[in-house]
């Protein structure tokens, strides 16, 4: 070839083909084939590092900002807010002082969405407000600004004053001064009781424990109600100054954590995080702050009930098609039957179990066995069960067909082996093939798993709710409660993506929960791939 | 190539005429075919109780195909019909009371490629005593050594009986199956090359193994190895094309073949 190439005499350069010899050497395939692949691997990076920032930014403890808007006629007001997005807002101010809108459009200011606290039921609670941005008068995002969350999981922004002892407190409360400690204050109702009830013991004799002064360190700070906690003999108080400058006691045992959160280093901030995220993980909704802890269970519960109706089910029938059914048209019928199955939408799926087993055998095993409960549906309603059946249904094919594969790829030599050894079929079957084709198996599991872990149509119809306090997993006979509506992570999802009000935080937990829920799949799959090595290993 | 014109004399010179008396297995008038085609013809052969038959011919003649119609490997292929005659110990074994299972007992094979299973040494070994019934621990440890031992295949695995059989080398595999076909105690041993993957020491050693072993068992080997077919056989039978071509007494077979085909094929000339 490189004599000819040089030789031609249109060739200016000889190194080089012209395009169209390259074009047909066949070698654009390959940088064709080499960016279908970098497209696809870039969108993939793409979609989890949306989800990752996503899910990272949610957690990350977000600066606490102090406003000061006016309220008209010269008042104004401060607020502790989160700024959570810019918007435009009708010109309240424009219409009203010209009267009649000259212009057909309305007049747009910028604002901003803020959450803020505000006192609601004498107790602060976080809110969601627009505000022009013409009103804004000051913004800052002051270092001293504490933000304190309770062990119920609730959160109080404001100034930390001082500490006080209960009787101080009673005094205070005695005395109308107290500005938000009412009687009716949840906060306080627990102290309130404390404070009447048992009477301070020796409050003048505070030997040198007495902290005079707040430590302006946020961890010589937290180390101060620490050790004031573990005085269990005393009752202390941290005194909170709010948006609204009244002051608010709350009882040092109440407090779970402490934070400024404008002035906290890189790793301060990492670490909180990490205990944001460990929050939201480890518990329920019923906590005050968002949490998918029962999400994560019933996605596992289901997927593991799923798994036990579908193996037995999927192995028996491709050991049936590849070894024992003859290999004529039927067969080969079946097989593309089974295969097609798979493309069956899941919601169809899920209607199908809705009809046939919620309604009519869930109903009638209803009737027979749980005529008590009727009117109150037990299996004939949506449930785990239900739910999982759909699921197994749905990844039957994928497992069929892979366990299939598996069978087919183990050679002849190897049943013929256990045969001449005076093996029966079904013993040649069972000790030899299947043995052989466990990692099959397990592939053709990890798929299913995947496809069914974020599978949600089905479940939309099936029982999946958004909150449920009742757990699958109890004390209670018979423990793993089935027949029960359920939590589920991609529900969720779906659920904070399209039917929640505070749009803000919901997608961003929409976000979370679908790291989350990739994660876990990432998480089975990984046990599926050891425990596949394992079997591998004895091959 | 010369047709079925070699018959009569075959006839003649086979054992078949006079047959004595300790005639373990005998093929009458077999005939096997894989959808239409016909693969073995008409064979004719009679296995001696506590001798070695040698079965020899070129690639695809049909020796493995002869070797799976003695324990009816060959009835799990649905496109494979066999028809004719084989008594084991005077029994029809395509007759329909005949149990294969027993029967596969009865008549052991060592396949042409090491098959062994995905389980550990230990186990491939047991996989036969198992199915036999055989349970307690000791038993199964005492003769899975033993049909180790027998192999020559014990001194080189006694340290890792439990890892995986697929870790042997292919020689050590080989001698893998054939202690695993030794372990059930078969009467009839069928051997598809078994020395196929193994190196001269090896070789000899199974070579002294089978020697051994005709003691108790009637053994048919399929080797390729002329020097090999003429040491360890007391008989031999050349195959080409399906057809039986010459059965004799090994001294004679290679010293006086009678028929042109054989002569051809044991000096090199074939094809
Ligand atoms: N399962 C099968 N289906 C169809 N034809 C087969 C099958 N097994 C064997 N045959 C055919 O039968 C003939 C004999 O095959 P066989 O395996 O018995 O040969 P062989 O003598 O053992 O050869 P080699 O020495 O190479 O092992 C071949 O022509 C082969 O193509
Ligand atoms: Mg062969």
């Amino acid at each position: 070839m490189k004599p000819a190439a040089k030789s031609a005499p249109a060739q200016p350069q000889p190194t080089r083909l012209p395009f169209s010899a390259w074009w047909r050497s066949g070698d654009a395939w390959h940088w064709y084939s080499l960016f279908t692949l970098t497209v696809s691997f870039v969108l993939i990076i793409a979609l989890m590092m949306l989800i990752v920032f996503a899910s990272v930014r949610y957690f990350w403890p977000q600066a606490l900002e102090e406003w000061v808007i006016s309220s008209g006629e010269g008042e104004s007001q401060r607020l502790f807010a989160y700024p959570l997005r810019t918007l435009q807002l009708p010109d309240a101010a424009a219409t009203v002082t010209e009267g009649v809108p000259e212009q057909q459009q309305p007049q747009w200011v910028d604002a901003v969405m803020i959450a803020y606290q505000q006192l609601q039921e004498q107790r602060p609670q976080w809110v969601m407000r627009a505000v022009a941005t013409t009103d804004i008068v000051r913004r800052g995002q002051p270092r001293s600004l504490v933000l304190m969350t309770l062990v119920d999981g609730s959160e109080i922004a404001g100034y930390a004053l001082r500490w006080v002892q209960q009787n101080e407190v009673q005094s205070w409360l005695s005395t109308a001064l107290q500005p938000v400690a009412a009687p009716g204050d949840t906060a306080m109702a627990a102290a309130g009781d404390a404070v009447t009830g048992a009477d301070a013991a020796n409050p003048d004799e505070q030997l040198g424990h007495e902290p005079n002064s707040l430590a302006v360190d946020i961890q010589q700070l937290t180390k101060q109600l620490q050790a004031l906690q573990l005085q269990s003999d005393l009752h202390w108080w941290l005194v909170m100054e709010l948006h609204d400058g009244s002051s608010l006691p709350i009882p040092v045992q109440r407090v779970d954590r402490l934070l400024r959160v404008n002035n906290m280093s890189w790793k301060e901030s990492l670490r909180q995080a990490g205990i944001n995220a460990w929050q939201f993980l480890s518990h329920g909704p019923d906590h005050g702050a968002p949490g998918i802890l029962p999400a994560i269970y019933g996605t596992l519960l289901m997927v593991l009930v799923m798994s036990v109706l579908l193996v037995p089910v999927a192995v028996l029938t491709a050991i049936y098609l590849h070894e024992y059914a003859a290999q004529n048209w039927l067969t080969g019928l079946l097989r593309a039957v089974v295969s097609n199955l798979a493309g069956v939408p899941g919601v169809v799926y899920g209607v199908f179990v809705l009809g046939v087993f919620v309604y009519g055998v869930g109903g009638s095993i209803d009737k027979l066995l749980f005529s008590g409960q009727l009117p109150l549906p037990t299996l004939g309603s949506g449930g785990l069960l239900w739910a999982a059946l759909a699921l197994a249904l749905l990844t039957m094919p994928v497992v069929i067909t892979a366990t299939e594969e598996g069978l087919a790829r183990i050679p002849d030599d190897l049943r013929l082996a256990s045969l001449a050894l005076g093996a029966t079929r079904t013993e040649m079957v069972w000790g030899v093939v299947v043995v052989a084709a466990r990692p099959a198996l397990l592939t053709g599991l990890i798929l299913a798993i995947a496809r069914a872990a974020g599978e949600v149509a089905p479940l939309l119809v099936l029982g999946a709710i958004a909150y449920t306090e009742q757990p699958l997993l109890d004390g209670q006979f018979p423990f793993l409660h089935v027949e029960q509506p359920f939590m589920h992570l991609g529900y969720q999802v779906y659920d904070f993506a399209m039917q929640s009000g505070h749009a803000d935080e919901s997608i961003a937990m929409a976000y979370v929960t679908t790291l989350v829920l990739v994660l876990l799949v990432v998480a089975l799959n990984l046990f599926a791939f050891r425990l596949r090595a394992s079997f591998v290993g004895t091959e | 190539m010369p047709a079925q014109s070699s018959k009569p004399d075959l006839l003649q010179n086979s054992l078949l005429q006079n047959e004595p008396d300790d005639v373990v297995v005998s093929i009458r008038q077999l005939h096997v075919s894989y959808r239409q085609r016909q693969v073995l013809q008409d064979i004719n052969l009679s296995l001696r109780s506590q001798h070695v038959t040698a079965l020899i011919g070129p690639s695809g003649c049909g020796k493995s195909t002869l070797l799976r119609c003695l324990n009816r490997l060959n009835d799990l292929d649905e496109r494979c019909t066999v028809t004719g005659q084989v008594l084991v110990n005077g029994r029809d074994i395509y007759a329909v009371e005949e149990d294969v299972v027993s029967l596969r007992r009865e008549v052991g094979m060592v396949f042409q490629r090491p098959n062994p299973f995905p389980k550990s040494i230990f186990d491939n070994v047991a996989y036969g005593l198992r199915l036999l019934g055989v349970s307690t621990r000791s038993d199964l440890q005492q003769q899975v050594r033993k049909s180790l031992q027998d192999a020559a295949l014990w001194d080189e695995v006694r340290d890792r009986l439990h890892s995986s059989a697929l870790e042997l080398s292919n020689g050590q595999q080989q001698r893998l199956v054939i202690a695993r076909a030794l372990a059930v105690q078969p009467k009839i041993l069928l051997l598809d090359e078994p020395a196929s993957n193994l190196d001269p020491i090896s070789m000899l050693k199974l070579e002294e193994l089978i020697a051994t072993l005709k003691i108790n068992y009637t053994i048919l080997i399929v080797t390729h190895n002329m020097q090999q077919a003429a040491r360890v056989s007391d008989f031999t039978a050349f195959m080409d094309a399906g057809e039986l071509v010459e059965f004799a007494a090994t001294s004679d077979l290679f010293t006086t073949p009678k028929q042109r085909r054989t002569e051809d094929y044991i000096t090199g000339r074939y094809g």
